[in-house]
């Protein structure tokens, strides 16, 4: 009995479907995903942070007890009353530091939108002083 | 005089390198991109500038400028998510934060008084998604 060799093609095989597939998985990728970075705010941490039981003796004079940073709208900001710019937040929250300030309370007036007191709020942060949202 | 024979067969077409491409791209938005979640088009999250990167929002309860509340695609209380958000942590006991994508021109006691709500329904960690300014 004779078996006849089964026959070898040489054909290559297509790349077409393979492409089809890749191409169709770019289109997906690019049309669901965003470039937008995002940035984590926390809020509710934050606030519970003003327990006074916590705070470490103050050294030298101790003329100030708090601050409290006031928001309105257009980013206008007044800390312990005086209007301070967006940008000088921290360094006057830190001069009051040193005075014996240990908390800031950060209270959002009637106009203020979120952009306003997150603006506030992430700059305030790089201060030393606790920061505690009035809710 | 004997001309060499032409090579026969049809030219080789340059499809592995087209493939090559276009698998790099491929690469690249996998890895780069975010898969965007139920993300309301309409709510434009605050930009900042000095804060960390940190991720996409997974899951988050979305406030629109008027304050109103939607968690899920569903427009919902803040004591019907806090409902749905802790009986998903009995099964993950690991507590994680909540994130909260508040439109950028809702007033902020509106906000505050929303996450307040949510602290007394026992969410107590709970974060603001801000979107990433680079500009100078």
């Amino acid at each position: 009995m004779h078996i006849s060799e089964p026959v070898r093609s040489r054909r290559r095989i297509s790349l077409t479907p393979l492409v089809d597939v890749i191409f169709l998985l770019l289109m997906f990728f690019m049309l669901s995903s965003t470039f937008a970075r995002f940035a984590d705010l926390d809020v509710a941490r934050q606030s519970t942070s003003a327990g006074e039981a916590a705070l470490p003796p103050v050294a030298g004079p101790t003329d100030i007890r708090g601050a409290i940073v006031s928001v309105s709208a257009d980013y206008r900001v007044r800390v312990n009353g005086i209007e301070t710019a967006l940008d000088d937040i921290a360094d006057r929250l830190d001069v009051l530091y040193d005075r014996g300030a240990r908390t800031a309370i950060v209270v959002a007036d009637v106009s203020a939108t979120v952009q306003d007191l997150v603006s506030v709020l992430e700059r305030a942060r790089r201060s030393r002083i606790a920061l505690a949202i009035a809710q | 005089m004997r001309l060499p024979p032409q090579p026969s067969g049809s030219p080789v077409e340059p499809t592995l390198a087209l493939i090559n491409v276009v698998f790099l791209l491929l690469l690249f938005f996998v890895v780069t991109g975010t898969i965007v979640y139920q993300h309301d088009r309409s709510i434009l999250p605050p930009t900042s500038m000095l804060l960390n990167p940190g991720k996409a929002p997974v899951d988050g309860i979305y406030i629109d400028a008027e304050g109103t509340l939607k968690f899920r695609g569903e427009v919902q209380g803040t004591a019907g998510i806090a409902r749905a958000l802790n009986a998903g942590a009995e099964s993950d006991p690991v507590a994680r934060t909540v994130q909260v994508v508040a439109d950028r021109r809702l007033r902020a006691q509106t906000l505050l008084a929303i996450v307040k709500e949510l602290k007394s329904h026992g969410l107590t960690s709970l974060s603001i998604v801000t979107v990433r300014d680079d500009r100078p």
